[in-house]
């Protein structure tokens, strides 16, 4: 959900807002492979109009807005801005001309772990006092686009309902300054019907501030009653053109390559028309809440289609049915068109992606039989007509076709009674198209049920029935003559105009705020501590006196900074394991060098703590993961540090001793150092640009690039993060100095373990950037006072580490029971039972499917 | 030339050849600074990183199944099973059988007990295999006494300190473990499930992997190499002591990586494990040959794995 702003607002501060400078897009062509997305589109966006564009599922919208935003360069065509005019070649979009552009993005990833506020901080100047700035600017352009949207500006992005997180992204795009253009992109998908009422009165605002408007929506009541002009796309070539006036929803239906409403008044086709003989033949059915009422229903040797809008739950009830498979014993398989995420194994040859699915029939004892295979490999190769001569080659040096018919020769070769198909022709060339359908068809004579989702309307022909979804349910069937893409095209916006309204508004309870109290990370380490403290005062009253206490806690500190230490990298979502060692090696110098020669031993520590925070270049730069670069330096450390001091020794030079066992009235030092640690770190995480930048980092680095419109820029905030690390690591070897009046590089090791307990303990989680400063101290004063207390008890030290080891357990194992829930997916499926056909009596023809139908 | 080129992309495309070239190169360093080196000393070497071996293999089907799998725990799995092997055999021969069993048992139910905490309570595996060698290095303390008194058996000794056909029996059986643990990884459906997980987790859920199960079982087989890594070593070191398992921790992970295989998992090779665990024990030996202090053997062994990542290809 980040919006793409950024230095722009400086960069043309004197063009103005509302240039009146036009932008116009002449006979835009842009190719996939062979796939033509857009075929020679002119579009002009003329400011202060609301231009609006509709069009059914792969017609070109989100292609041409990648362009005009520059993610993706057009092949060929002029772009036009006043004076200035721009090739394709030269286009890196309408921002790098000068203009002002933002866009709200259909699913774009937001930095979660970041409060609400802080996103406005991002393109925001450096100013003084910059949090209570964008505080303020967060919470006007929030309340004058939603006024009652119940968002505080505190929240965490996390907390968000989707509506709200919808609504925040909106909001930050109005708020860029001085803006010339704005595009939303389906903007609305989640909102209620005040909130989209709020927007269209936001967006009417913007055109008499001289603003023009991309509007991109399915909903075409919404586009018929907000926009001044409307551009119908259509296979990649404007269908039609014109001001809105001149256009109403059926006649837009009919553009997008709809039927007109009055001729497809058919009647529906519903469960009921199936006979008997046919109810043995079912696979699986899927029932659905309230709506149409309509089920799906998948007899076998029969292709059944599933269209509607993108994101109307297709790919959720896909899955729904694949689970529910899993659990049974007949096979169903899946094949997805997102190839790269969720189809082929990346390090696998071709041969070994094919046969994945279906090893347990090649199997003899334990042995995968290479022959068989082999066998495999070539029937499918044969029947898929697939140019992969070579099996043992890497399945990436496939083209993007081919791979996709591996992953089909894979749910094939299981011999599944389903197969289903979540838009599987994602970015594959039309030759391969064809073939696929060809091969679906005869899948289907075998006797296999098939179940297709698929974004290209046009594809839907091939089945022998379709179910258009809208909003999570079955809108209508579709089945012989009536099923024709002008039918699909309008039942997919037919429901279209009336709002299923989104989830509104926050609902707040005292349990759920308690909830989120004990979510917190320092609220359980810091309970714990509590807790300890009284159980030290109960078994020996005068542990916690004034002169007690400063005994009690007098080690704590160099876990303290060490768990300092792993938190800065942790923030960054890496992981130091060399910590302990470099604690020992900037002991056994402080300890030794530093007292015979102090000017070297302070460069000595400089260059170690340089190192260290080189080691980010490592992990950033070079991309290897950090806990094996760090394992690799902790020998290195560790090694230097036995270099310098063989055998333990040495003492602390003097100034080091005192500072260590300053005897401070009331609060004893360790306690104070930690109170500044929590302070310190909490400031520069949470009330600093750079604690922003590095939990953006964290969260997520490729969006921070994105926002911060430089890839090194998230490289520096990874290297800041651990340079901070590194003035931690070097106070905490100091500490052990002070603590230990001697060198002994090696006993500083449990604090790398025991450092990166803390942070987890304290509320942190290894990714995402998220991190508790304040509860990674009070789990590390917690681990510290845990093996006091344990000493007060009769306990056996030597059970110390076995407490350790349960506490930590039983905290992370309580901080699960109070996870937050998981975020509702963007169309809930409106779902109420799935069933399959084996689960009725008398399916022995499913069955047979199975076993006797399989081959030809 | 048609060969040479195939040769080249042969290598390439095989990740653990780095590591065997690696250690060759350092026995020809060791050759050169000590010059008495004999194939005596190559042997007890080879025999040497056996244990190592062992525990990177299990380490490496933990690093397999991905989502950032990993084994903190061996070092105590390995000193604790050498406890119990001594408590057990108390040096008898006549006990060897059950002391080898009890061993294993212990390793397995390490791993049992990890596999729960990860994919039961969903602890990141780091965090988890920590929390449990915490747990361990307890128990570690606790039973030492029983190990003190008894002892390993004579005919568990005689075993691991000796050859068999000429060669040091703790290479035959890291040989053999390699062997099985690449026939696991590469040719069972536990592995190829294992592999995918490792690659994809999304993938192999569409494929019908049970992800959790693969996982589980990676940490039962982890705490059963560091169990009978901790019979072998108490037989040849003929007792137990406290930090028999220290060096394995970081030790095994590094094998591994350095092996090729990738530490994000997905993709594990058992003769890289190998390979690696090789290199490693190679390097300290040349270390020992050149008088190097104990610091600088470790700096160099350090600054080796950092070299060997960032010259490798990326993947």
């Amino acid at each position: 959900m980040s919006t793409f702003t950024g230095q722009v607002g400086e960069l043309s501060a004197e063009q103005g807002k509302g240039s009146g400078t036009a932008l116009e897009a002449r006979a835009v062509v842009k190719e996939f492979g062979e796939t033509k997305a857009l075929r020679g589109v002119d579009l002009t966006l003329v400011p202060g109009t609301i231009h609006g564009l509709v069009g059914p599922n792969g017609s070109g919208k989100t292609t041409l807005m990648r362009i005009l935003m520059g993610e993706t360069a057009a092949d060929s065509g002029t772009f036009v801005l006043g004076d200035v005019k721009v090739d394709a070649g030269k286009f890196r979009g309408v921002q790098s001309t000068g203009t002002n552009i933002a866009m709200v993005h259909q699913e774009v990833p937001v930095f979660d772990n970041l409060r609400v506020f802080e996103h406005f901080a991002f393109h925001a100047g450096h100013r003084k006092k910059w949090r209570s700035a964008t505080r303020k600017e967060a919470a006007r352009a929030l309340s004058e686009l939603f006024p009652d949207s119940g968002i505080s500006v505190d929240t965490v992005v996390s907390d968000l309902s989707l509506g709200q997180r919808q609504m925040l992204e909106i909001a930050l795009a109005f708020s860029t300054r001085e803006l010339d253009f704005l595009v939303l992109d389906e903007p609305t998908s989640a909102l209620g019907r005040t909130q989209v009422k709020q927007l269209k009165d936001a967006v009417t605002h913007l055109r008499a501030e001289g603003i023009g408007v991309l509007l991109v929506s399915h909903r075409l009541e919404d586009i018929l009653t907000v926009c001044d002009t409307i551009t119908v796309l259509r296979a990649g070539v404007v269908a039609a053109t014109g001001p809105s006036t001149d256009f109403d929803a059926t006649s837009l239906v009919v553009a997008m390559g709809g039927a007109a409403k009055s001729t497809i008044e058919a009647p529906v086709v519903g469960a009921g028309a199936h006979g008997d003989e046919d109810d043995r033949n079912i696979v699986v059915e899927a029932q659905f809440e309230g709506g149409t009422g309509l089920s799906v229903i998948s007899h076998r040797g029969e292709i059944v289609g599933l269209s509607g809008l993108a994101g109307s739950g297709q790919s959720e009830l896909l899955e729904r049915v694949l689970r529910e498979f899993q659990r049974g014993d007949k096979v169903a398989t899946m094949v997805s068109g997102d190839r790269r995420a969720r189809g082929i194994f990346t390090s696998w040859n071709i041969l070994r992606n094919i046969t994945v699915a279906s090893l347990s029939g090649l199997t003899s004892w334990t042995w995968i039989r290479k022959s068989g295979e082999i066998e495999v490999y070539k029937k499918w190769r044969e029947r898929l007509k697939m140019a992969a001569p070579n099996p043992a080659d890497p399945v990436l040096s496939l083209s993007g076709g081919t791979q996709q018919k591996v992953l089909i020769a894979r749910a094939l070769a299981a011999n599944p009674t389903l197969l289903l198909l979540d838009d599987p022709t994602r970015g594959v060339d039309p030759t391969t198209k064809a073939e696929l359908y060809e091969l679906l068809r005869t899948t289907g004579r075998e006797g296999r049920a098939v179940l297709w989702y698929s974004t290209e309307d046009e594809e839907m022909l091939q089945c022998d029935r379709v179910y258009v979804m809208r909003a999570g349910r079955i809108e209508r069937e579709l089945s012989g003559p009536e099923l024709t893409r002008e039918a699909i095209v309008a039942a997919s916006f037919e429901g279209a105009s009336s709002h299923v309204g989104g989830q509104e508004a926050s609902q707040s309870s005292v349990r759920r705020d308690l909830l989120r109290w004990t979510r917190h990370g320092w609220f359980l380490a810091g309970a714990l501590l509590v807790a300890l403290f009284i159980g030290c005062w109960v078994r020996e009253p005068l542990s916690v006196t004034e002169t007690g206490l400063p005994i009690l806690v007098s080690s704590f500190t160099p876990l303290v900074f060490a768990a300092a230490a792993e938190m800065c990298i942790i923030a960054v979502s890496d992981i130091d394991l060399g910590l302990g060692a470099f604690m020992g090696l900037v002991n056994a110098i402080s300890a030794t060098t530093l007292i015979s020669h102090p000017l070297v031993g302070i460069v000595e520590i400089v260059a170690c703590g340089v190192g260290y925070a080189g080691q980010s270049l490592f992990v950033a730069i070079r991309k290897i993961p950090a806990i094996i670069v760090t394992l690799g330096f902790s020998f290195v450390w560790l090694g230097l540090g036995l270099i310098i001091v063989p055998q333990p020794g040495g003492s602390s030079p003097g100034w080091l001793t005192s500072i260590g066992s300053a005897n401070l009235p009331i609060v004893p030092e360790p306690l104070l150092v930690a109170a500044i640690v929590a302070a310190g770190t909490a400031w520069l995480f949470y009330r600093t640009r750079f604690g922003l930048r590095v939990r953006a980092v964290g969260n997520n680095p490729d969006g921070y690039a994105v926002h911060a419109r430089s890839n090194g820029a998230a490289v520096r905030a990874r290297a800041s993060a651990w340079a901070l690390a590194a003035v931690f690591a070097v106070l905490a070897g100091l500490s052990v100095t002070a603590l230990t009046a001697s060198a002994d590089p090696s006993a500083s090791q449990p604090n790398t373990l025991l450092g990166i307990a803390a942070v987890i303990m304290g509320g942190g989680y290894f990714i995402g950037g998220r991190i508790d400063a304040v509860g990674a101290v009070l789990a590390a004063l917690m681990i510290g006072l845990l093996a006091s207390f344990l000493g007060l008890t009769p306990i056996n030290v030597e059970y110390t580490s076995l407490v350790e080891g349960v506490v930590l357990v039983a905290v992370l194992g309580l901080r699960l029971v109070f996870r937050p829930r998981v975020r509702q997916r963007r169309d809930e499926l409106l779902l109420r039972s799935v069933s399959l056909g084996a689960a009725r009596p008398n399916s022995v023809s499913v069955r047979a499917t199975v076993d006797g139908r399989a081959k030809p | 030339m048609m060969t040479t080129l195939a040769g080249v992309r042969q290598i390439r495309r095989s990740p653990w050849l780095w590591s065997f070239v690696g250690s060759i190169a350092v026995l020809i360093a060791i050759e050169v600074i000590s010059h008495h080196f004999s194939t005596g000393d190559l042997t007890v070497n080879l025999g040497l990183g056996g244990f190592l071996v062992v525990v990177g293999v299990g380490q490496m089907f933990v690093i397999t199944g991905g989502n950032g799998g990993i084994d903190l725990s061996v070092p105590w799995v390995i000193t604790l099973s050498a406890i119990t092997t001594s408590a057990v055999m108390h040096s008898h021969n006549g006990l060897t059988l059950e002391g080898a069993a009890a061993a294993l048992g212990t390793g397995v139910a390490a791993g049992v007990v990890n596999g729960a905490l990860v994919l039961g309570l969903q602890l990141a595996p780091i965090v988890a295999t920590l929390a449990s060698g915490f747990v361990m290095q307890s128990l570690v303390q606790i039973t030492y006494g029983a190990a003190e008194v008894g002892g390993p058996s004579t005919a568990l000794e005689n075993f691991v300190r000796g050859d068999i056909l000429g060669l040091p029996s703790m290479l035959w059986v890291a040989l053999v473990v390699t062997i099985i643990g690449g026939y696991v990884l590469q040719s069972t459906l536990y592995g190829r499930h294992l592999e995918a997980a490792g690659q994809s987790e999304p993938a192999a859920r569409l494929t019908g992997v049970h992800v959790a199960r693969v996982r589980f079982i990676s940490y039962v087989i982890s705490g059963c190499t560091a169990g009978l890594a901790g019979l072998l070593l108490c037989g040849f070191a003929g007792g137990a002591f406290l930090d028999i398992g220290t060096p394995y921790q970081m030790g095994s992970i590094a094998a591994v990586v350095l092996g090729g295989s990738l530490i994000a998992g997905g993709r594990s090779t058992s003769i890289g494990v190998f390979g690696g665990a090789m290199l490693l024990t190679f390097l300290l030996t040349l270390m020992g040959v050149s008088n190097l202090s104990v610091g600088l053997r470790d700096v160099l062994e350090g600054l080796v794995i950092v070299i060997v990542l960032v010259v490798r290809k990326p993947d």
